[in-house]
């Protein structure tokens, strides 16, 4: 991929910068910052009903994406160089891997009372990191050699400790409106 | 004037911050500025400025590893020359290369550290806490193998009548042992409490005695060598790492740049560094000591 032509009046734009890691003669990650945390609930699968007079067992299957995200809004693929220099760097800085998406595949069974609905809430394990990037270019990019991306900051799937968010079984009694919808 | 740091989404010290934005503000007057990506406050331009600047403290070790960069990077192709003046301590010099008054010095982990005091650290991981020191634009190097930091050292007659060859081993001396030596006033070196809390072992302070029985020295004094001193060795690590590493802005850290300096990093070893510093204290060149040392290792054509 040839460096684009800009005038030295211009100005990349992030993703313009983090794209020609893929060309550039030096492009390193620097890694200044790492948490992890579990993230928000959401739903996993879909919601149950029970439209019987007693309590019965329902299978929730359900399959969940986490994809890693950063707080610049460029979209991430594995095959993207920026990303894995982003990868080998906070390998190297502070040993956890990371993947551009991961996805959970799981059948649970739930006890639904009578007259209720059950749903699955998920609290995914994730993990965070920031730091800066460090691009260097043989030929003058933008009008200069040397560009930096600083604040770089993306959130994804604790791979290295998955089992630290939660996964929990909700329910609560159907309405009016759910029953008619689902019981008839 | 543009300079392009703001806070992230997650805020950091402040020192951090600032450290930042006198890095960048530094490389963007190094290069005569130019207009900055206002729409991308999160990006920033840098570029060499004439030659990479090489600076180091006044000691004989600090002046001759300057030289070995410069005759490393010289060999590489890159423009270099030294800076005029030396600055007071490894600190100050370090402190010279953040704020860019020069591009390149010899730099040492934990001493770094103590500088830079406001990152997150990582115990028993340099390079991370190392990444998470030093702000945007600023780059460590791989180190080398040699030490600038502290031993414990004892005499041959010392160590042969009490066993000793780790700081393990002092609690099976017959007797209480005292600790002292030059740089026992380190800010790095074992204490008696220290070494009780590590090895379980109990030595009385000396202060700075030359004649103690276990002798607190920079690993690079020349003394271990003339005396033939027994450095024990630490496998708890109660005394941090050490290392010597290029500290660099990173416009001058190129990829020519970066290998050529880390051919000198397996070839370095705290005696190699020893001597060299040696050969300079007692009034050869740190230029003709680091040039010749580096042709003799096959490290310099």
């Amino acid at each position: 991929m040839a460096a684009p032509q800009a005038s030295a009046a211009d100005s990349p734009t992030t993703k313009e910068l983090l794209d020609a890691c893929s060309w550039a003669d030096l492009c390193e990650f620097h890694a200044t910052d790492y948490w992890t945390y579990t993230g928000p609930k959401h739903q996993v699968g879909s919601t149950a009903y029970n439209c019987a007079s007693q309590t019965n067992q329902h299978r929730i299957d359900w399959a969940d994406t986490t994809g890693s995200t950063n707080t610049f809004g460029i979209s991430i693929s594995a095959e993207y160089k920026w990303f894995e220099v982003f990868t080998v760097g906070v390998s190297t800085t502070y040993s956890h891997s990371w993947e551009a998406s991961h996805t959970d595949t799981e059948s649970n069974t739930v006890n639904i009372p009578a007259g209720y609905k059950g749903w699955i809430e998920r609290g995914t394990s994730k993990q965070q990191a920031k730091g800066w990037y460090e691009i260097h270019f043989g030929k003058r990019f933008y009008g200069h050699y040397i560009w930096y991306v600083n604040n770089y900051q993306s959130s994804g799937f604790n791979k290295d400790n998955p089992n630290s968010g939660y996964v929990n079984f909700k329910d609560a009694k159907m309405t009016a409106g759910e029953r008619a919808a689902h019981c008839n | 004037m543009w300079c392009s740091v703001t806070s992230g989404t997650r805020p950091g010290p402040r020192l951090r911050l600032r450290l930042a934005a006198v890095a960048v503000c530094s490389l963007v007057l190094l290069t005569g500025c130019a207009a900055g990506a206002k729409s991308e406050p999160d990006t920033a331009h840098a570029d060499r400025q004439g030659p990479t600047v090489i600076g180091s403290d006044a000691s004989a070790e600090g002046r001759v590893t300057a030289a070995l960069y410069r005759e490393l990077l010289t060999g590489a192709g890159q423009p270099v020359r030294m800076a005029t003046t030396s600055y007071t301590s490894p600190a100050a010099t370090a402190r010279a290369v953040v704020a860019g008054r020069i591009g390149l010095a010899p730099a040492y982990e934990s001493t770094l550290l103590r500088t830079f005091p406001d990152g997150g650290t990582l115990p028993g991981n340099m390079p991370a806490t190392l990444s998470m020191a030093l702000p945007m634009g600023i780059d460590a190097l791989p180190p080398a193998a040699a030490e600038h930091g502290v031993v414990l050292a004892v005499t041959r007659a010392t160590a042969r009548r009490h066993g000793l060859h780790s700081l393990a081993d002092l609690a099976g001396a017959g007797r209480r042992l005292t600790l002292g030596g030059s740089a026992s006033g380190d800010p790095d070196a074992p204490t008696p409490a220290s070494l009780k809390k590590a090895y379980g072992v109990s030595v009385t302070g000396a202060g700075t005695s030359a004649t103690a029985d276990v002798l607190a020295l920079r690993g690079t004094d020349p003394v271990i060598t003339r005396d033939r001193l027994v450095v024990l060795t630490d496998p708890v690590g109660v005394i941090p790492p050490e290392h010597v590493f290029p500290l660099i802005q990173a416009p001058y850290a190129g990829p020519a740049a970066r290998k050529a300096l880390a051919r000198l990093n397996p070839a370095l070893t705290t005696d190699q560094l020893a001597a060299l510093a040696s050969s300079v204290d007692a009034g050869r060149s740190p230029a003709a000591t680091a040039r010749t040392w580096l042709r003799s290792r096959g490290l310099l054509g």
